[in-house]
């Protein structure tokens, strides 16, 4: 076996190596700031962020906004919660008894209706369009707070499918602050090194790398080479901490706990990769999108989220992390009332429910509400722009005061018509 | 293709004002009674009205009658009481019900608020008990008077039962797809077979296809009805009948019908001259009602004129029979009002056919 890299599996100088393993010392992470309080902004990294996004769309009415016995409200019961007066779908039981470790903003009324916009235009915030393309959440965070002092990627992913790098996240920000993905939660499969190969050889071949990479990266764009050092310095990192993506090495009761289901595993890692120190960590669910035999679909499905999201709440709380954690569940739309005739519900952007605990977060407030059928928002509406200046703000950045910078051109971080959403912050 | 010698006539369309759920004739073939989303049971009567024309037939219409009213959930399950005219109902909040079906002023004979843990999906009589089944993964056998007499409890959610055609086992179908054999008196189960074809783990769902298991005359057929799935989300599935012999549980004729966006047959019913009459639900807008014999490879008769059929009653006289279906563009994202600017919810027409003589 060849010891030597493709050329094309890297670029690499050794100047940026250094700067990427002093990540702790986030000069690169923060050279985006334009009116930064860098002081403050030091203050807050060891805030770190839980992004649970269940892919499709959840239904609002058979999770955290119920309307039983209502011409929507499908067939399920509401059960009580921890809060008095609060009901959730029976198909949440676990959560039910977490209501006071959680924030309901059950008002949220966002623009779009289809996944191929939606999810992207939920993700980046929605902010007013000026003609770029704004990061998503996680790149927006891992740029605005870089690594932790563990110096591990700033922005992972844990989900079902394919992994590797994902730069288009990032928008304006270039690629370096896009996501690292843990395809079907294992780390890319040219990771590790080879059984073959020793660890002499390793470190030579990394030199002979290193070397290569600064001559191949001089004539080159300086944000994709920057990129590419930048995630494959991280990742680095993340190889001494291998032992994360090892899940046999679990116990079987900490496995059952989270549920022996893609969700529940990969939230389970998503943790453990919080413990160790990633600051934005994006676990995912495919397959909410149940335009067909919704309510058999769901009981599966809410279930699920249902035994994995309790799972990590209690786990996070009985290490203090939670303290320090921004959590967050949420799809890019919810569903319709309307009961379609392959007994599913459709997209549904003007009624819905996200929901919220960790740092800054006001546990066991209820925010918004909807109608007695479910149908539409009743009172003040909340779009994804208020949720953003609401995260930020848990975060410890304010949204008004700083910026990106792209290439000169100072943007807001958060729609700049909106504002906190009022009673969520603690 | 429909042949259109033997083409159905369509004879009423009755309209609801909420979606259905499940439809059958009361034995009796006097009332066609409906469970709905609306927590209510609607119920129709036969009516003989004069002819329009002097020296023409008498018209037979279903005329609407007011609604039972007790459920708070989804009325999905129903049976009728083998002798006297009660109907047992059940909801997707786990309530039994034991009511009159005739008259205007209807008696509940009894109820069960809480006969399931959740949502109750079937609904079985014998001569002697009634069996139910539901979310709750339980299996009650009851006398026709409300009585609990024997349960059996497992992991998964049950979705179909029937009785065994003597009355003495309760033969039931779960979410994944096993079948088991209860004997009630003795309290076990004596058999199980697993029908691997009608479940499906699609990424975190569970992909439940199974909808109804049905005796056919001999007894010794035993058939699975329902959906392959394929796929969860926006669920697909190939509606798939399977027959199987009893007596070893294995399948000695399986036909699938159409492709994965028809997803289920969601109901059945034996007709005396020997075949099946089918009715499926697939993604919105398709739906096909089919006839089969046993052993054929065909339909001999299919029609897609009317979609998303959620049940199909075959009236007592074997020469009628219903499709209740859901309406029109049903479908849709986001933001819909009608005329008036009301979000409004789909109904379920309920066509009336006559079979060709």
């Amino acid at each position: 076996m060849n010891p030597l890299c493709k050329p094309n599996e890297h670029a690499l100088s050794r100047r940026q190596w250094l700067g990427g393993m002093g990540g702790a010392a986030a000069a690169g992470a923060l050279g985006g700031l334009v009116s930064p309080a860098v002081g403050e902004v030091l203050k807050q990294k060891e805030k770190q962020v839980l992004f649970i996004w269940l892919d499709g769309g959840m239904s609002q009415l058979e999770s955290w906004d119920p309307k039983p016995n209502t011409q929507f409200g499908g067939p399920f019961r509401s059960i009580p919660t921890k809060l008095p007066g609060i009901h959730v779908s029976e198909l949440m039981p676990r959560m039910a008894k977490k209501m006071d470790k959680i924030c309901l903003v059950r008002a949220m009324r966002t623009q779009d209706n289809s996944h191929s916009a939606g999810v992207p235009r939920i993700q980046r915030g929605d902010p007013k369009n000026r003609g770029v393309i704004y990061p998503y959440f996680g790149s927006a965070v891992a740029q605005l707070m870089g690594p932790t002092a563990s110096g591990l990627p700033p922005y992972v992913w844990v989900k079902p499918g394919s992994g590797g790098f994902k730069p288009t996240d990032a928008g304006f920000l270039g690629p370096k602050y896009g996501a690292l993905a843990f395809g079907d939660g294992q780390p890319p499969p040219n990771f590790l090194r080879p059984a073959t190969l020793s660890p002499e050889q390793d470190t030579a071949r990394n030199e002979l790398r290193r070397a290569f990479n600064f001559n191949y990266a001089q004539p080159r764009r300086k944000a994709n080479n920057e990129a590419n050092t930048y995630v494959f310095d991280t990742a680095e990192i993340l190889l001494k901490r291998r032992e994360i993506f090892d899940t046999s090495k679990y116990p079987q009761k900490e496995k059952d706990r989270y549920g022996n289901h893609l969700l529940g595993q990969h939230m389970l890692i998503g943790r453990k990769l919080l413990e160790a120190g990633c600051r934005f960590v994006k676990v995912n669910s495919y397959g909410w999108d149940t335009h067909g035999d919704h309510f058999n679909g769901t009981v599966s499905l809410v279930n699920r989220f249902d035994q994995a999201f309790a799972a990590v709440l209690e786990d996070l709380e009985a290490t203090g992390q939670l303290d320090h954690t921004l959590v967050i569940a949420m799809s890019e739309f919810g569903r319709t009332p309307r009961i379609n005739g392959h007994a599913g519900r459709d997209h549904w952007p003007e009624a819905w429910t996200i929901a919220l605990a960790g740092c800054g977060i006001n546990a066991g407030a209820v925010i918004g509400a909807t109608n007695a059928q479910g149908t539409f928002v009743k009172g003040d509406e909340y779009d994804i722009g208020h949720m953003f200046h609401t995260w930020f703000r848990a975060l410890g950045i304010n949204p008004d005061a700083v910026e990106f910078d792209n290439g000169g051109q100072p943007l807001p971080i958060a729609h700049d018509d909106m504002g906190v959403i009022p009673g969520v912050l603690a | 293709m429909a042949d259109p010698k033997k083409e159905p006539k369509q004879l009423q369309v009755l309209e609801s004002e909420r979606q259905l759920l499940c439809t059958r004739f009361s034995p009796d073939g006097t009332h066609l009674i409906a469970g709905g989303m609306d927590a209510q049971v609607h119920r129709w009567h036969r009516a003989e009205v004069a002819p329009e024309k002097e020296g023409d037939e008498k018209k037979i219409e279903w005329q609407p009658l007011p609604n039972l009213a007790g459920h708070h959930a989804w009325v999905g399950a129903m049976g009728f009481h083998p002798k006297a005219k009660h109907i047992f109902t059940g909801d997707s909040w786990g309530q039994l019900r034991c009511t009159d079906y005739e008259g205007q002023k209807l008696k509940v004979h009894w109820s069960q608020k809480t006969a399931h843990d959740g949502w109750l999906r079937q609904i079985a009589v014998s001569k002697k008990h009634l069996a139910t089944v539901g979310r709750d993964g339980a299996v009650w056998l009851w006398s026709h008077a409300g009585k609990r007499i024997a349960e059996w409890k497992g992991a998964e959610e049950i979705f179909a039962v029937t009785f065994q055609p003597d009355g003495q086992r309760v033969v039931f179908g779960d979410a994944k797809g096993v079948v088991r054999v209860w004997n009630f008196t003795t309290k076990i189960i004596e058999r199980e077979f697993t029908l691997n074809e009608f479940y499906k783990l699609a990424r975190i769902q569970d992909v439940c296809g199974l909808t109804r298991l049905v005796f056919l005359e001999d007894g010794k057929t035993l058939l699975a009805v329902g959906c392959a799935p394929t796929d969860g989300g926006t669920m697909q599935g190939i509606p798939t009948l399977d027959w199987l012999d009893y007596a070893t549980g294995k399948s000695t004729q399986r036909y699938q019908f159409g492709v994965e966006n028809d997803a289920f047959i969601t109901d059945v019913a034996w007709h005396p001259k020997g075949y099946l009459l089918c009715a499926t639900s697939g993604v919105t807008g398709r739906g096909t009602t089919f006839f089969i014999r046993p052993g054929e490879k065909e339909p001999f008769y299919s029609s897609t004129k009317i979609a998303n059929i959620h049940a199909l009653a075959l009236h007592p006289d074997h020469q009628h029979f219903t499709l209740t279906s859901t309406s029109r563009g049903s479908n849709g994202n986001g933001r819909r009002l009608d005329k008036e600017g009301n979000y409004s919810g789909n109904t379920s027409p309920v066509h009336v056919f006559e079979l060709p003589a």
